[in-house]
């Protein structure tokens, strides 16, 4: 689940699409939280998720980590109007979405 | 139900004091045993403490299934008298009744079948074996032929299950899973139980993942199926963006985020997912080691064959059998199809047979040649026999046999089995004549062999409790060394 090249494609493009909708961080994750999970994150974890891209947001930002290779996933073509930065460490956040237990268990 | 929820709430409070204790300890092992013990909300001992039994014989198990029934009459089980015979009907006195599948039930004629294969007898044991197999006949001094094998199932689905399982009907643990329930793993950083499947160009039946699943016991226990392909595990290394520290750090991520909804919903299932991330996140350093085939030396490959180095091939799993079980994997299960002979099995066998032979002599040789076959039990068979009688049109050179759970043979070696032939079976090769080996018999015989009894080995589920060989079974005293 964490490096299937199909959840890392879907990963990049709904980045991509939050990264350009003019909302708050706190609401793209729960955007994408209400996505993939179909229910709201807790107070607990938006906040676990927020440390999480900030943290991977700095490491983009000093080039610890290549931004550009982590948007280069899958065959969807890029938009070429976002930050990358930013998407990069959206990409990171919704990767972890994708695989909570409660994403992958059905029941 | 008020009942059931102050339970429910009873099991959480005790489900958090355990899985932090144990997490304080530090040990992933101390937490998965204590689990079993969670919801049964008594004082009673679990099934497994004080494991092992008894000093095990055999330390893990390489199981080299060969899916579709071999033909015992063409391989070990060598009857002159079919030959002697051929064409004539087999006796009524002989078939005494026994059910046949819906394949032959309708046959007007059952005349019996000879093999049209050359036998000669080899070893300390002198066991007869069939010239198909000129690599197994010169590793016959370590191995135990089982000729008197017998199972109650007679179709692949149900005599599969009931070989891997106990039960015929597919909802238990497989023998893989009941071993790293009661012993665990040898190697943290692998699972204990690993599936490697290939396939012969005879007439194949299917293989599916409730051969090789939990049942009712925890999923960490199921079978990590490998696939044949180059990567024997998809998707396991890490994207070029992706460092080691920072997939540590996602790891984590969700661990914490997965652990807030454990403590939520106290469903074991969630600490099992965890467990698992950890197990993905080990394996990555071990795996592509493991199954890289390119650093063999070339002895190693002169031994098993040149297919070892095409994955997929009985060979190449052999091989990547062998490199488990060194590395610490407690029950390697293979599986090879294509030995339902129904038609042409001559010709159908002898490919058959030339898959399978050159590997799986090569297995025992590179065990004992590296010190291991002592504690590492082999195992090879499949789920039934093969009648005496031909289904459909039968020649000298061409015939084909049904299916016949009344006798077949297996063998084993390694791990505290005593070589030689045991039992045996009529000169029509339709009935045991000497110590019948029940299916059941079999299992309480590898776990014995394994340090296990297997009366003891118990999951309390739905209100009794079960064990691979149900309510049956008892240890063969003849097999073991």
């Amino acid at each position: 689940m964490m490096n299937d090249p199909t959840v890392l494609e879907a990963s990049r493009v709904l980045a991509e699409k939050l990264s350009l909708e003019q909302t708050s961080f706190a609401d793209k994750i729960t955007k994408a939280f209400r996505l993939i999970v179909c229910r709201r994150p807790s107070g607990k974890e938006l906040k676990t998720l927020e440390d999480y891209y900030n943290e991977q947001l700095q490491e983009f930002s000093q080039k610890k980590l290549s931004a550009q290779k982590t948007l280069e996933a899958g065959e969807y073509t890029s938009n070429k109007n976002i930050d990358i930065n930013h998407t990069a460490a959206i990409i990171k956040v919704i990767n972890i979405i994708y695989n909570l237990e409660e994403t992958i268990t059905k029941s | 139900m008020e009942k059931e929820i102050i339970e429910h709430s009873l099991h959480i409070n005790r489900r958090r004091f355990l899985s932090r204790l144990s997490l304080g300890i530090g040990s992933v092992a101390l937490g998965s045993l204590l689990i079993p013990d969670l919801f049964k909300g008594s004082a009673e001992e679990t099934a497994t403490t004080g494991l092992p039994h008894f000093a095990p014989r055999a330390k893990r198990v390489i199981y080299l299934f060969q899916n579709g029934a071999p033909s015992q009459l063409d391989l070990f089980d060598y009857k002159p008298l079919l030959q002697k015979m051929q064409g004539e009907e087999l006796p009524a006195s002989v078939r005494q009744g026994q059910r046949l599948t819906g394949m032959t039930a309708d046959q007007l004629k059952f005349p019996l079948a000879g093999t049209a294969f050359g036998f000669n007898q080899y070893g300390l044991s002198r066991a007869w074996l069939s010239e198909l197999l000129p690599y197994t006949s010169r590793v016959v001094d370590e191995l135990c032929f089982v000729k008197s094998m017998f199972t109650e199932a007679i179709n692949h689905d149900p005599a599969l299950t009931f070989f891997q399982t106990g039960a015929q009907q597919g909802n238990r643990p497989s023998i893989g899973s009941w071993l790293s329930y009661g012993l665990g793993s040898e190697n943290k950083n692998l699972p204990s139980f690993c599936v490697l499947l290939s396939k012969g160009k005879g007439n194949g039946q299917g293989v599916y993942s409730k051969l090789w699943s939990n049942g009712f016991l925890d999923s960490i226990y199921q079978g990590v199926q490998f696939s044949s392909g180059e990567n024997p595990v998809l998707y396991l290394n890490d994207p070029e963006s992706m460092t080691r520290p920072e997939r540590r750090k996602m790891i984590d991520k969700i661990a914490e985020l997965n652990d807030q909804s454990l403590k939520e919903f106290g469903d074991p299932e969630i600490s099992t997912k965890i467990q698992q991330y950890e197990m993905a996140y080990r394996m990555q350093t071990v795996v592509p080691e493991i199954t890289d085939m390119s650093k063999e030396p070339e002895d190693t490959v002169k031994l098993y064959g040149p297919e070892c180095l095409v994955p997929g091939t009985f060979a190449a799993n052999c091989l990547l059998a062998r490199k488990l079980s060194e590395s610490g994997v407690r029950f390697v299960q293979l599986y090879h199809q294509g030995w339902d002979g129904h038609s042409n099995l001559p010709l159908e066998i002898k490919g058959q047979a030339m898959d399978a032979d050159q590997a799986s002599a090569a297995l025992i040789t590179d065990l004992k040649q590296r010190g291991l076959l002592d504690e590492t039990l082999v195992i090879w068979g499949g789920e039934f026999g093969r009648t005496n009688y031909c289904q459909g049109k039968l020649s000298k050179e061409n015939y084909g046999r049904d299916h016949h759970p009344r006798c077949f043979t297996i063998w084993m070696a390694g791990g505290g089995v005593r070589p030689g032939v045991y039992g045996e079976t009529d000169d029509f090769g339709y009935n045991i004549t000497k110590d019948p080996v029940h299916v059941h018999d079999f299992q309480a015989t590898l776990l014995y062999l394994m340090g296990l009894d297997h009366e003891k080995l118990t999951f309390k589920h739905q209100g009794r409790r079960y064990r691979l060989t149900d309510v049956a079974g008892k240890v063969v005293n003849g097999l073991i060394a």
